[in-house]
């Protein structure tokens, strides 16, 4: 009798802890999922809150290109969006004629009376790229996936 | 045996209880944040739809080296003045550092449909440009006129 009762609670146990165990990894894999859930959806609506603009003059008589000689393009970039944004060069991807350039060819400064990247603020990058010839080049600013082009003619 | 049954059970179920909790509880906020973000954008469309703008004065006073720029609202949304950029040959100049900038004879921020911003600079764009030749007036939804100067 009492080697049925030990047999019982033997089993009673490992029936407890096979079920613990299921529990654990089911709940721990949901978790996982939950996060993975959260993070992009966190990145999807980050990219669909960020909206750039550039608003530079390509028209003639303004200039984009070598305006204080020293190779560089100016870009300003007014943030259109409603996002706070980074104004880091290492976080913004920039392409002129295709060719990357690394953050350390980029400057990118805040403009007017904010010290951050907000809503409505304006941002000026300063990209060198000297020996730049005569015809017409286009830049890319890409940044939390928002792609804008800039087309212009150096004369 | 029969305890050992209804035990796991009840231990699964809590567990699956949990998880799915957790699982509604993340999906829910996810979905809303993108809701959200979604009408914003939505709304920044519609925004961006119905701006328009038209610069009727851009002059520069050669005597005085003042720069005048009159942009009307012909949009059917009210735009900042306080958001409004100007780009004068390509040179960044905050509204800030327009000396006067009034809407209809007003002081204010809030410039509506069919109102007229004036904006007057006596000394940045001096300091930038000798003779500006090009001005743009970009509104908060990035919708922009361009103006040639005239000299007087």
């Amino acid at each position: 009798m009492a080697s049925v009762s030990i047999s019982h609670m033997i089993l009673f146990i490992a029936s407890m802890v096979i079920a613990a165990s299921v529990a654990g990894v089911f709940t721990s894999s949901v978790n996982d999922l939950s996060n993975a859930i959260a993070d992009q959806g966190l990145e999807v609506s980050d990219s669909v809150r960020t909206d750039v603009e550039i608003i530079s003059d390509n028209g003639t008589g303004a200039c984009v290109y070598n305006c204080s000689g020293n190779g560089n393009l100016t870009l300003l970039v007014k943030n259109t969006g409603t996002k706070q944004l980074p104004a880091r060069a290492d976080l913004i991807d920039v392409l002129v004629n295709n060719q990357y350039k690394s953050p350390s060819e980029v400057t990118v400064t805040v403009l007017g009376e904010e010290d951050t990247w907000q809503p409505n603020a304006v941002v000026r990058m300063e990209i060198s790229e000297p020996g730049l010839g005569s015809g017409d080049h286009r830049a890319k600013v890409i940044l939390n996936g928002d792609e804008e082009v800039f087309e212009f003619r150096i004369p | 045996m029969g305890f050992g049954t209804s035990g796991s059970l009840l231990i699964i179920f809590t567990g699956l209880f949990i998880a799915m909790g957790t699982l509604y509880t993340t999906t829910a906020n996810v979905g809303e944040e993108m809701n959200d973000a979604d009408e914003t954008q939505q709304e920044r469309f519609v925004s961006a739809q119905q701006t328009d703008v038209n610069v009727t004065v851009a002059e520069w006073n050669a005597t005085t080296s003042n720069l005048t720029v009159a942009v009307t609202n012909t949009g059917e949304t009210a735009l900042s003045v306080e958001h409004t950029d100007v780009v004068v040959d390509g040179n960044y100049v905050a509204v800030e550092d327009f000396e006067r900038a009034e809407v209809d004879g007003r002081a204010t921020d809030v410039w509506r449909p069919g109102e007229r911003l004036v904006l007057e600079d006596a000394d940045t764009v001096d300091s930038i440009v000798s003779t500006p030749n090009r001005v743009k007036v970009v509104t908060e939804a990035a919708v922009a006129d361009i103006a040639e100067v005239t000299v007087r």
